[in-house]
């Protein structure tokens, strides 16, 4: 007998979701998430912020960000001092 | 990178820190929690490539080259680190908390009006998912940091991190939610954006 995706509620899409950008969904859940994501506005978002996130993620790790550099990001004056006297 | 020298003739060792030591240390503090360890991390690479410069043959700029040298130092201190090993992993109450008992969304997501090509994603995104990426907890941004920053094979990440399969894609799973709840909250992709 054909089997009927079951509807799938929120949590359950954000964490299919996450794993078919990972790699991992069977047909199955494929099918099931996309169901949901017709009729859930809120969690198509979702859907759509994750390719961007990890679209930027990507971004920011292969080149950083142009920001002005903050002292959090930034090697602190002591470290600067002590490394300066090991390498020469 | 954006800075560094970007001749691929070997620079002075005495200009290596002014001139390198800021890339490398934001380059293993997205990864990295602890300000000190980066900074342990930079020295290690720095010794590393005093002790052989000669393999630096110019066949890329000397900043790659160094950061190669600090890839590799990174994946060491993750393999050092002690991991929670408890298979399925303790619950995230924050994730856990975005959802209802039925698993609706407590707080549904907004449309979000930003495209990967809006030059928005780099004057607003990346700095606010660096700040958002520093707010995760430690085994969440490093799986994050690998798997998706630096798309590393999962099974790479899996042995590096020590971390089941099974594992890593809940680790995945929510550190997109926690960096997607983040965003919003710093107003991403909506006009009236509060920066942060």
């Amino acid at each position: 007998m054909l089997k009927l995706p079951k509807i799938l509620n929120c949590q359950a899409a954000a964490e299919m979701s996450c794993r078919r950008r990972d790699g991992s969904l069977s047909h199955y859940e494929r099918v099931t998430l996309a169901i949901h994501l017709i009729i859930c506005a809120g969690c198509r978002f979702m859907d759509k912020q994750f390719i961007l996130l990890d679209f930027a993620a990507k971004k920011l790790g292969s080149k950083g960000f142009s920001g002005k550099s903050q002292p959090e990001h930034t090697l602190s004056p002591e470290a600067r001092e002590k490394l300066k006297k090991i390498i020469k | 990178m954006q800075d560094g020298d970007i001749s691929k003739d070997l620079p002075p060792a005495d200009v290596w820190v002014d001139q390198y030591g800021d890339l490398l240390f934001r380059y293993a503090r997205l990864r990295v929690m602890d300000r000190s360890d980066c900074e342990e991390l930079v020295q290690e690479t720095f010794l590393a490539a005093l002790k052989g410069k000669e393999n630096f043959k110019g066949q890329c700029e000397f900043a790659t080259w160094l950061v190669g040298i600090l890839k590799h130092k990174m994946m060491d201190y993750f393999r050092r680190q002690q991991r929670d090993q408890s298979d399925p992993l303790p619950e995230d109450s924050l994730v856990e908390g975005m959802f209802g008992r039925s698993g609706k969304w407590k707080k549904f997501p907004r449309r979000w009006h930003i495209d990967p090509q809006d030059s928005a994603i780099e004057s607003d995104v990346l700095p606010a998912l660096q700040r958002c990426m520093e707010a995760l907890p430690e085994s969440q941004r490093q799986a994050f940091a690998l798997s998706v920053m630096d798309e590393q094979k999962s099974e790479e990440v899996c042995k590096t991190l020590s971390v089941s399969a099974t594992n890593l894609y809940v680790l995945l799973h929510r550190a997109r939610l926690r960096l997607r709840d983040c965003l919003e909250k710093k107003g991403i992709g909506h006009s009236d954006r509060v920066k942060g």
